[in-house]
């Protein structure tokens, strides 16, 4: 839970009032992070602190996995802001706050969560899509959050009611790009909200789907098993922002918590082939994995 | 030594496997690299790009990724070296002449060359397209491998094949050790230990040995026959033939007449142009 003076829309508001995890406000943010540990080209980071910026947009200060500081830009467009603040600098709260932030969609089954963890562009809001339309809940999609509850279980967290698709997703779906609104005005990418087939509740985190294109014969299944120790670099090498980790000096953490969590749960591939889209078929295949 | 060292080429060149032996010769592993665990990543990989950057590729504009292109390598430069990178971009923009890469993050490049009328046939069977679309292609100035909108990899700008091998070799200032396709073949040995000599890499023969041997054809055809291959973007073979000469066998006389029309000067510097075409 945040508590923000910037604009937030299309998140779920908070109806019991109690502490927040995290405050987001508008002000100041520093020039630079004099001996930080990381630098990339539009970011530094230091031990619990974290600058980010774009240029004519908005600079963002991370700090301590408790604040988000943004300092927008004089003629930035809200939006423009407020869809920024919530991917990288949300990320490094997380990583601040040792959760466990992935390149990742969930959903939610009856079993519990189920993450999709792809790199960019490798259809994980795809398949989230169309988990919806076989009647489960979104949880996350492209940021999902994983945490340890305080009986040693994985969490997932909520995230954004909203699932991000190109246009050529979207009408394999039968929906019409054209009314949805873009990610940014310069891009095909649309927001497709969906508040009525959201879970807001956190979700014990049941399975872990990596989704990988290859080619595949026709009736080949499209799910295969992966060992613990091949899921412990698939889960390093998808956290979501994994330079920003080494930057705040959490990097060490991420190693223990990816290694223990390949040992509790259940990692499986999940191929979508290079010729046909069958991503009906691998929904299937997934809940028949997930039934026990 | 500070710097990135450019695996670069047109596609279709080799780059792949040149990545897959160096791979090999770098790992202190019993058996083969699998080559969907090849390192030197492509500088095109949205991952790599957004790790260094801060932000999505994915949701940014291509002004956006381009005014990041430079400063992104200044940032994989510091890496621990050696520090190579894949690429299939020309070296500079065939239309503003500005460098896509950065002098200050390059330490040099390995260049490998192919014959363009094998390129053609290549690219024929790995794309789907025919040869008349091939042979526009490898001759379009303006060619690049283009990413539309959902696809994987960032786009890469090629020009045409001759602009593309000028672009890298005649660059003033650059240090390149330029490769022919072929000698990877016909002296495997000698043409990768030129160029990982050049690299700055120490070289034991008896590893480099160890390393071709695990990256044969037919070693990376059964992995790919196997598990796939991950920088494959379409259904068909990434690894195919790789053979010498296919060019002057399967197209036609206007094809390779249009290919040598267009690309004649370079092709006579590395030994390319037909018999019939030489005077």
């Amino acid at each position: 839970m945040v508590e923000s003076t910037f604009p937030l829309a299309g998140l779920v508001p908070c109806i019991q009032r109690s502490q927040p995890d995290a405050i987001i406000r508008i002000g100041p943010t520093p020039q630079s992070l004099p001996n930080a540990r990381k630098r990339g080209v539009c970011f530094e980071a230091r031990d619990g602190e974290l600058l980010i910026w774009k240029q004519g947009v908005a600079r963002f200060f991370v700090s301590e996995g408790r604040e988000i500081t943004v300092e927008p830009a004089e003629t930035a467009p809200v939006s423009e802001i407020q869809r920024l603040l919530l991917s990288s600098p949300i990320g490094a709260l997380l990583l601040q706050r040792r959760w466990l932030p992935l390149q990742a969609s969930a959903i939610s089954h009856r079993q519990g969560a189920v993450l999709f963890v792809a790199g960019p562009c490798l259809g994980k809001s795809t398949l989230a899509m169309a988990c919806q339309s076989h009647g489960m809940d979104l949880l996350a999609d492209d940021l999902s959050t994983l945490r340890l509850d305080a009986n040693g279980r994985w969490l997932v967290t909520p995230n954004c009611p909203a699932i991000k698709l190109w246009p050529s997703s979207m009408r394999r779906f039968g929906l019409d790009p054209e009314g949805f609104p873009k990610v940014r005005s310069e891009l095909e990418k649309r927001v497709v909200a969906c508040p009525d087939r959201f879970e807001q509740r956190p979700q014990p985190l049941t399975a872990i789907y990596f989704l990988r294109r290859h080619d595949l014969a026709e009736g080949t299944r499209l799910l295969t098993c992966m060992p613990a120790s091949e899921g412990v670099g698939l889960l390093l090498n998808h956290t979501y922002r994994f330079p920003f980790a080494v930057g705040l000096g959490v990097h060490a953490n991420l190693f223990r918590q990816a290694a223990a969590l390949s040992q509790s749960i259940r990692l499986m591939h999940a191929t979508e082939p290079l010729k046909g889209f069958r991503v009906s078929e691998l929904v299937r295949e997934i809940l028949e994995d997930l039934e026990p | 030594m500070r710097g990135i060292i450019w695996l670069a080429s047109y596609p279709r060149s080799g780059n792949t496997w040149l990545r897959t032996v160096l791979t090999n010769l770098l790992s202190t592993s019993a058996g083969p690299i699998d080559v969907n665990q090849l390192e030197m990543e492509s500088l095109a990989l949205r991952s790599l790009f957004d790790g260094a950057v801060g932000w999505e590729t994915s949701e940014s504009t291509d002004e956006e990724i381009g005014r990041w292109r430079l400063p992104v390598q200044e940032i994989f430069a510091g890496e621990a070296p050696p520090v190579f990178k894949k690429t299939h971009d020309v070296f500079r923009h065939p239309l503003t002449q500005a460098p896509l890469f950065s002098p200050s993050a390059t330490r040099c490049a390995i260049y490998i060359v192919r014959n363009p009328l094998d390129v053609a046939v290549s690219f024929k069977a790995r794309f789907g397209t025919d040869s008349v679309e091939a042979v526009r292609f490898i001759n379009d100035p303006n060619a690049a491998l283009e990413a539309h909108g959902d696809d994987l990899p960032l786009p890469e700008l090629l020009s045409d094949w001759s602009t593309h091998v000028r672009s890298w070799i005649d660059e003033p200032g650059l240090r390149v050790c330029a490769i022919r396709y072929e000698d990877m073949k016909i002296r495997p040995e000698e043409t990768f230990a030129t160029a990982f000599r050049f690299a700055g890499l120490t070289l034991d023969v008896s590893r480099l040995r160890k390393a071709l041997e695990f990256s044969a054809f037919e070693v990376v055809q059964q992995q790919e026959r196997r598990h796939g291959f991950s920088e494959r973007m379409s259904a068909r073979r990434f690894f195919r033939e790789g053979r010498v000469g296919s060019g002057k066998e399967l197209l036609s006389e206007i094809e390779v007449a249009q290919i040598v029309g267009k690309h004649a000067d370079v092709m006579r510097r590395f030994g390319y142009l037909p018999t019939d075409f030489a005077r």
